[in-house]
């Protein structure tokens, strides 16, 4: 083993940053190479996390088993498609009217030419970054935040964390916003803008992304 | 040209041009004004139905080809539209010119969307609520009951001369809107639909416009029948009600009507659900003769949304939520907390 003490309470040093010079350096090498270390580091920020969670959360064991579940189900999901096509993060916030997701595109113009942001979500963000931003909603940022994480495979899948819940944002709701905009829009004054409309709330084909 | 600089150069443009034109109305001559139908009051019930029936009438006879842009949530998006309406027949088709390709043509009640890029044509029979006149008949005076109408003054949309009318929801359980119609017949050339604070949630509106263009119905009808190189896919949603089907509101949505309700035909009677989780939903749809919302029930799925869960995407607003084991998506251009009494109020006897 090393200097650092070997119940591994250098784990515990590293993540409160309290580790400088060689002994970081030391913590790091031993990370990379000691399993048993890296399930420590884990564990050290799964009990930071609970701690620091909101009532609302720690009062929801199911809550966090089924976003757990979740979150393997995502990441295995994941892990089996390519790394390339790993889709990114759309922030939206939650008050007294729901997330709109068009004020992503307007704050990235770049990426501004697709009706759900997916393209935004192409390309910039990382599997690490998806999973990370999963544990900050679970760690409780707090009721306003609601996060959107687009998943690229085929089909298209956008998955919509909220405080009120997941909701998978895919192909099949695009159907339903199309069956609605086609053939529910409600009156005279909409029939061409809910016509026109149903045809761009499709998802957008994998190969022209 | 990133498309948030379209819109903005699109937005500048019509504050140009409008500027422009009321410096024109301001000087044209009073008779000119006062020739449109909408100068009329249309404060009262009855010139509301009428300005209704005109714009539907407007849009049912009338051939023309145009662009159409619509601007929803900081996003835009166009389309071509060609519309020949002959009698009570009417077709139109719309090809998209932005997102993916896509061509769908409209023939009375039968839709078929051709998908170049996969090579798939999909079609379905359906009546789209614009074609209810019936519905809109009966809703008209209702719409008096639940919208305050204020005429707006004149405007210039896609080259034509249009009047503006404001249509302010009375309650907190639908939007407003601001209408742009051609002043000559009426069709509907923009369109705002309005918040409840009145901020612009999603607009609609003809770039350019051929009014009366030759176009025969003949050809978009062979155009429409040629899916040589493509799969087609058939729908096969079938027309029910919800009382058979075992769903109900316990209690109504102020001003909303049941419209329609479809199922796909291998869903057994008052089982609510088809076994086949990937076959289309039932979809039952409510109207206030403006605003309209669907009911979507598909099998119980928690892992899609085990509470409320709310979208919004310009001004349609989707609400997610298990019902009675089904899982229930509730969307239209209404408030949230409108889709919210609707949930509520859904309930399923097998």
């Amino acid at each position: 083993m090393t200097a650092l003490n070997p119940s591994y309470e250098f784990i515990s040093a590293l993540a409160d940053s309290q580790l400088t010079g060689e002994l970081l350096d030391e913590a790091l090498r031993e990370l990379a190479v000691d399993e048993k270390a890296m399930a420590s580091w884990r564990d050290v920020h799964l009990i930071g996390d609970a701690l620091r969670a909101p009532a609302w959360l720690a009062d929801s064991a199911s809550f966090l088993r089924s976003d757990c579940a979740f979150l393997d189900r995502f990441n295995h999901r994941l892990a089996e498609s390519q790394l390339a096509d790993a889709g990114g993060l759309v922030r939206t916030s939650e008050h007294s009217t729901p997330p709109q997701l068009g004020a992503v595109g307007s704050a990235n113009p770049s990426a501004n030419d697709s009706w759900f942001g997916w393209k935004l979500a192409a390309g910039f963000a990382s599997v690490a970054a998806v999973s990370a931003m999963v544990w900050t909603t679970l760690a409780g940022q707090g009721a306003e935040t609601s996060i959107q994480l687009a998943e690229q495979s085929s089909p298209a899948q956008i998955l919509v964390a909220s405080p009120q819940g997941i909701i998978v944002r895919d192909a099949r709701l695009n159907e339903l916003l199309a069956a609605h905009k086609q053939f529910g829009t409600g009156s005279a004054l909409q029939a061409s803008s809910g016509f026109l409309q149903s045809a761009a709330f499709e998802v957008t084909p994998a190969s022209e992304r | 040209m990133p498309k948030s600089c379209l819109a903005g150069v699109f937005i500048a443009s019509l504050a140009t041009i409008s500027i422009a034109i009321h410096a024109q109305i301001r000087t044209a001559p009073a008779a000119q004004v006062i020739s449109s139908p909408l100068s009329a009051d249309v404060r009262d019930a009855k010139s509301l139905d009428e300005w209704l029936m005109r714009i539907r009438q407007a849009g049912q006879k009338r051939a023309y080809v145009g662009t159409f842009v619509v601007s929803s949530g900081g996003v835009m998006s166009s389309a071509k539209i060609w519309h020949v309406g002959q009698g009570d027949q009417q077709i139109e088709r719309v090809d998209t010119l932005s997102g993916a390709p896509r061509s769908t043509f409209r023939y009375n009640s039968e839709v078929v969307t051709f998908m170049p890029d996969q090579k798939v044509v999909r079609k379905a029979k359906r009546e789209a609520l614009g074609l209810f006149p019936q519905f809109f008949e009966s809703s008209n005076s209702q719409i008096a009951d639940f919208y305050t109408v204020h005429p707006g003054g004149g405007d210039r949309i896609a080259g034509v001369n249009a009047d503006v009318v404001t249509l302010t929801a009375k309650d907190a359980l639908r939007f407003g809107y601001r209408v742009w119609t051609e002043r000559s017949q009426g069709l509907v050339v923009k369109l705002q639909t309005l918040d409840l604070d009145g901020k612009v949630l999603e607009q609609a509106a003809f770039s350019e416009l051929q009014l009366d263009s030759p176009l025969k119905m003949d050809r978009l009808m062979q155009m429409m029948g040629n899916v040589e190189g493509y799969r087609v896919e058939q729908s096969t949603l079938v027309k029910t009600t919800a009382a058979a089907e075992g769903w109900r509101i316990r209690k109504p949505v102020p001003g909303f009507k049941s419209v329609t309700f479809y199922k796909s035909p291998d869903q057994k009677p008052n089982s609510g659900v088809k076994a086949d989780a990937t076959a289309a939903p039932l979809q039952w749809i409510f109207s206030d003769g403006l605003a309209s919302v669907s009911i979507f029930v598909e099998p119980a799925d928690p892992q899609r949304a085990p509470n409320d869960a709310t979208l919004a995407m310009g001004a349609t607003q989707t609400l997610t939520r298990q019902v009675n084991n089904h899982s229930v998506t509730v969307m239209g251009e209404v408030p949230v907390a409108t889709l919210r009494l609707f949930a509520d109020g859904l309930t399923h006897s097998p």
